[in-house]
């Protein structure tokens, strides 16, 4: 809604103003109104017949305003003597007086112009007559109705007659002494018949009469004048706000009202009119405020605010209506102390003394309009609670408020400003959000003014506000009793409108739906029409979006295009055009392609009537795109996309139209040109929120080696790619940071890239790449601990630190000290916060844990007792959550410690903590869970059954260690509990179960994690249990295949070595029981293995065979090799 | 001497001939046995001295050299 401040009520203001004015003028001089016998000498009457006493009679109930009466009294005077009394004349006049107090103007006149043609009076009595006659027309104009056309029409006409009797009367009394009070009367009529120069020039005359009684308030109606001509142009026209030019004059018409009225103000030195002026500047100035044109400029912003103090200022100087009535009974006090002072017997002592009369009665009758009408105290405070609300000084205009209406007196004559009183402290309410004090206000403006049009938006706007406190159901019901307060209620629609997006907030669509069929139900106006049914479409399309129904989707094609046909020109025909291409574009591609066409070749490049058409032509662009790609036109697609960043590169879908490309460039491995686009992505949208993805793009392309399969990956150029975009975040410091994520992958990458074989057989170049990932590695993750070491991913990054420094070791570039040293530096650099300090900590743990168990978990103990706390993190949508303190093997390797040393309650709390670090609900698919979180839930859960087992409830363990196998199959835990089971069988029993060798192999070929060393375990078991059948060849194969796929788990590997030398060296030296085996003896034993498994696997049930993803432990190797060129994963992300 | 000593020649002959000319099988998988053996023995070689060579820290390091030696002797004694 605008903000407008005022104009309604300075309507009202200025109108009831003007009116009151002119009639206090003219009543007041009526009143005063000398009888024909003026030039009698003073004295009191002295009756002499009957006539004359039935006449004192009579003049005695007029001299008492007993106005009524008094034409009785004279009329049956004049029914009695006819024109034959010597008072007849007399009577005949003060009839006509009293009827015009009365508002019988026809009758008053009638007798007024009998006693003008009637040759027996005397010119000064013929010349009050006149005057008589046009204060009659005059008052008779005033008080006419004039609120249709043709009351407006018959008004004017008695407004020209009155100003005629006026210019009659200056051409047949120019010297009367009651020029000056017809000259105002008269520039009265103009001001009222729209004829505002020649009501200007009127009152200029008087207000250069200085004699005259009206001098300043005629000096004050010139301003005034000026001000409701200004004013006029400014009201809005059919409907139409005002042109420029028209507040161009407005404008300059105020300019030219301000020094008469500032003048009435200063100078006047009369309360009543200066309160006048001054509250007239005042509205004057708030007007001027609210034309001030281009806010935003800051000259202007302080011209309004310059505009805006004036008018509080002249307001806050609005006195009081006892002050003003308290200085007018001075000022008639004072008049008829002068009066009273006129020498008597000098010539003119009559006539000053009826000019003091007629003075004091105009002053006595304005007194008592100050009285009765409107307060314009109370108008000044309205307005100067408005212009608080409208600077948003809320509190001060809500104390402005609370303190008028505890005058409840002030609105005993105006209950309208009581009313808009009531509805603006709503408002204050409304504005502040407070929905509470909103909705007692609204109750309570209710109770006392219910269907007052000054708060008829009220129950819009506390709707509005429940609903965006979560009440749909009490806006519902606000909506309700503002369509009953208020027939035919001009925010009917609005509130629809928030009805409906209630529904849609609730996702109520039916609701929705159902309230947009009722308004179109009731044969709404066409602007209601047209913007139901594009709400309507919009609930259609958007529920055929959220269910995918086609019936939805031809409800929605049904409304729009309904609309369109119906209101063609409408602005809303525009986006119904819109929304048609963008259903189609999702169900018919090619009827898409020929409507997005159109579409564009009609608002492409121009604004269209619908302010969303703007955005809509890029939206269309990009959508055609999306058209022909779905028509398998991908060159088209390309082209239709280009065009989006090309034509419209500011607009939203230019980014995503970029990586709607690089997919295409993807799918057609043309990794050259994705790359390209994406460097220009970066060059274009350097600050996109997707210029990450961008950025990982093109570092995939090269990590993955897809951009030169022969030379391969390139992870020096990767990470640099990465390391721009680290750049980029931590210079910008941008609020959602992904350089840790980023980190981490290059770290990830440099550690695929270490070649595998031992050190010590690399040849020179290898040693190098060796270095460069050993070094690539180290420093990532050091820059990680620098720029994010708040990241949750340090204990993930410290981890590869760790492989990486037993890298070194191994290859005999550093050893356990200089690990240990390298890692207490890390801690004193890093370690600026506890828990960056026990995550460092906990890495030194994890590499001394190898060789020294107990030392690692004592440092670990420390580490976790240090951070006894989960830490809690926001994630991007602000939500807060608990973060992961330290890795799922840290955690594993801790709770190992703890088992140990028989701390269960420890064990008990971090199994519950690793869960909160790391949650998992029921409703979560397994199959979408990160790694980590399966890793760290099947720790707890490993655990949780060993303390079972620990406890004695074998059972309940059973089934943790079930749970674990089934739930997280592929974990190391699930995995290293079984082969705790069989090496526990075997050891105990010695003997060789059938299913061992499959189910150690399943263990074997399923990649757990970063480590191998449980893989290892399990081939070198395989290899214990193939040699316990006395298969040595094969047990010798075995063990000496643990040196080929786990390097990395050095121990098990050099065990598995010597194992194999030693059975090779018993068969060597023909020890008994260690034959060797000749090539028959070789080939029937491989004949009979097949033939037991063939019977084994006849005896086998269907579901027991192996799964499918369970490889033979002669297979390959399980250890991450390098990765194998293939396309980078289309990362684009989601629009 | 001669049609019986012919005879008994040419049964001797006859009895001679296959062991003479061509061993048994289990003469066969003795001798591919002793080859088999050597290899053992080169491969026991092997697998000492790589748990020697790349694995230095290893406690059972200088075990594996010694016995590689050792073994390898035994191969130049044969």
């Amino acid at each position: 809604m605008k903000a407008q401040i005022v104009p309604r009520a300075a309507r009202l203001v200025l109108k009831s103003g003007r009116l009151a004015l002119a009639a206090v003028v003219l009543l007041g001089a009526i009143a005063a109104a000398p009888v024909l016998r003026a030039q009698a000498p003073p004295g009191p009457p002295v009756p002499s017949g009957p006539d004359a006493l039935e006449y004192d009679v009579a003049e005695r109930l007029y001299n008492t305003k007993k106005f009524k009466e008094a034409s009785v009294a004279f009329e049956k005077f004049l029914a009695k003597y006819k024109m034959l009394s010597p008072k007849s004349l007399d009577a005949k006049f003060r009839l006509a007086a009293s009827q015009l107090q009365e508002g019988l103007y026809d009758e008053a006149i009638r007798h007024l112009k009998e006693l003008i043609a009637n040759p027996k009076i005397d010119q000064s009595a013929r010349e009050t007559a006149q005057i008589l006659v046009a204060k009659g027309l005059t008052l008779k104009a005033l008080k006419a109705p004039a609120e249709t056309a043709p009351q407006k029409d018959a008004q004017k006409k008695i407004m020209a007659e009155g100003i005629k009797e006026y210019d009659d009367f200056f051409k047949a009394f120019p010297k009367s002494r009651d020029m000056d009070s017809a000259q105002f009367l008269r520039a009265t009529l103009l001001m009222q018949s729209e004829n505002y120069d020649e009501s200007i020039k009127g009152f200029a005359v008087v207000a250069r009469t200085p004699t005259s009684p009206y001098a300043w308030e005629a000096l004050m109606w010139i301003g005034k004048t000026f001000f409701i001509q200004g004013n006029a142009f400014l009201q809005a026209k059919d409907g139409k706000e005002p042109s420029a030019a028209d507040v161009t004059k407005a404008l300059g018409l105020f300019d030219k009202a301000e020094p008469s009225l500032t003048q009435a103000y200063q100078k006047s030195n009369d309360i009543a009119l200066m309160n006048e002026a001054v509250f007239f500047v005042g509205q004057m100035q708030l007007t001027r405020s609210q034309h001030v044109t281009n806010i935003e400029d800051e000259a202007q912003k302080t011209k309004q605010a310059g505009l805006l103090r004036a008018s509080l200022e002249a307001f806050r100087a609005v006195r009081s209506i006892e002050e003003v009535v308290e200085a007018q009974t001075a000022k008639i006090t004072q008049l008829e102390q002068q009066k009273e002072l006129v020498p008597a017997g000098t010539p003119d002592y009559q006539a000053l003394r009826a000019r003091y009369d007629r003075l004091i009665g105009y002053e006595d009758e304005k007194r008592d309009a100050f009285k009765g009408g409107q307060d314009q105290y109370l108008s000044a405070r309205l307005a100067i609670a408005r212009i608080f609300l409208f600077l948003h000084k809320t509190d001060e205009a809500r104390t402005l408020m609370r303190n008028l209406l505890t005058r409840p007196e002030l609105f005993e004559k105006d209950k309208d400003s009581h009313a808009t009183i009531s509805a603006l402290l709503c408002l204050t309410y409304a504005e502040q959000k407070n929905a509470a004090k909103a909705l007692e206000t609204y109750q309570e403006f209710r109770k006392d003014f219910k269907g007052n049009t000054s708060g008829d938006n009220l129950a819009l706007l506390v709707a509005n506000l429940l609903v965006e406190k979560g009440d749909a159901d009490q806006a519902e019901k606000i909506v309700a009793e503002g369509q009953a307060d208020y027939k035919d209620w001009r925010f009917t629609t609005e509130a629809m409108q928030i009805l409906t997006a209630t529904a849609l907030k609730k996702g109520d669509y039916v609701k929705a739906l159902d309230l947009c069929t009722k308004l179109l139900a009731t044969n709404p106006k066409p602007e209601i029409e047209v913007q139901t049914l594009a709400v309507k479409g919009a609930v259609e399309q958007a529920q055929g979006r959220e269910k995918g129904e086609t019936k939805l989707y031809d409800d929605a094609l049904a409304t729009f295009t309904k609309l369109r046909t119906k209101f063609p020109n409408s602005p809303q025909a525009e986006d119904a055009w819109f929304a048609i291409c963008q259903i189609l574009g999702g169900r018919d591609p090619k009827k898409a392609i020929t409507e997005l066409t159109a579409f564009l070749a009609r608002f492409g490049g121009k604004d269209g009537t619908s302010p969303n058409t703007k955005t809509n032509v890029p939206q269309a662009q990009y959508l055609l795109g999306s058209a022909f790609a779905a028509a398998n036109q991908t060159d088209k697609a390309v082209e239709a996309w280009k065009k989006v960043y090309e034509a419209y590169p500011d607009s939203d879908p230019a980014p995503g139209a970029y990586f709607k490309i690089f997919d295409v460039l993807n799918e057609r491995k043309d990794f050259a040109a994705g790359l390209k686009l994406m460097e220009e992505f970066v060059a274009k949208y350097p600050k996109h929120e997707n210029v990450y993805y961008a950025y990982n793009n093109m570092a995939e392309f090269l990590f993955s080696g897809t951009l030169d399969p022969k030379k391969g990956p390139d992870i020096e150029t990767g990470s640099r790619k990465l390391l721009d975009y680290v750049e980029y975040e931590t210079a910008n410091n941008l609020p959602h940071r992904r350089g840790d994520g980023s980190l981490l992958k290059i770290a990830g990458n440099w550690q695929k890239e270490l070649p595998k074989p031992i050190y010590l057989s690399l040849n020179d170049a290898q040693k190098q790449a060796w270095q460069k990932s050993v070094d690539g590695v180290i420093a990532t993750v050091e820059r990680m601990l620098k720029d994010y070491p708040e990241s949750e991913k340090i204990a993930e990054a410290l981890e590869r630190l760790v492989t990486v420094q037993n890298v070194k070791r191994k290859a005999q570039k550093t050893d356990a000290a200089q690990v240990e040293a390298y890692f207490q530096k890390l801690a004193a650099d890093y370690g600026k916060t506890p828990l960056v300090k026990a995550k460092i900590d906990v890495a030194l743990a994890s590499f001394l844990y190898e060789n020294d168990a107990k030392r690692a978990f004592k440092v670990m103990d420390d580490a976790f007792r240090a951070v006894p706390q989960s830490p809690t993190v926001k994630d991007s949508e602000g939500v807060e959550r608990i973060a992961a303190t330290f890795t799922p093997s840290d955690f594993d390797r801790y709770l190992g410690g703890l088992f140990d040393a028989k701390r269960y309650d420890d064990m008990t709390k971090n199994v519950a903590r690793i869960r909160q670090e790391y949650p998992l609900n029921d409703r979560d698919d397994l199959a979408k869970v990160s790694r980590n979180i399966l890793d760290a839930q099947a720790v707890a859960l490993f655990w949780e059954a060993k303390l079972l087992q620990e406890q004695g409830k074998t059972t309940e363990a059973g089934a943790k260690f079930a749970g674990l196998k089934t739930k997280f199959p592929k974990s190391s835990k699930a995995l290293e509990a079984d082969y705790g089971v069989i090496l526990g069988e075997f050891e105990q029993a010695g003997q060789v179960k059938e299913d061992y060798v499959q189910r150690l192999s399943k263990i074997v070929n399923t990649q757990t994690g970063k480590s191998f060393e449980l893989q290892a375990r399990a081939l070198f078991l395989i290899g214990r249990i193939q040699e316990a059948k006395k298969d040595f060849d094969s047990a010798i194969e075995t063990y000496a295949k643990i040196q080929d796929r786990y390097a990395s788990v050095p121990k098990i590997a050099s065990a598995g070595l010597w194992k194999a030398a030693e059975l090779s060296e018993k068969q060597a030296r023909a020890e008994a029981g260690y034959p060797v085996k000749t090539k028959k003896e070789r080939h029937d034993a491989a004949e009979a293995r097949a033939a037991d498994l063939k019977a084994a696997k006849a005896a086998e049930k269907p579901q027991d065979t192996k799964p499918a993803e369970t490889k033979s432990p002669d297979e390959k190797p399980a250890e991450q090799k390098p990765a194998p060129s293939k396309p980078a994963a289309a990362a684009a992300p989601q629009k | 001497m001669s049609r019986k000593t012919s005879l008994i020649t040419a049964l001797g002959i006859a009895m001679f001939l296959p062991a003479c000319g061509e061993k048994s099988e289990a003469e066969k998988a003795d001798e591919e046995r002793v080859g088999l053996r050597d290899e053992k023995r080169k491969k026991a070689i092997e697998f000492y001295k790589s748990v020697a060579e790349q694995y230095p820290d290893d406690p059972k390091a200088a075990d594996a050299r010694q016995k590689a030696a050792a073994l390898e002797v035994m191969a130049s004694k044969k």
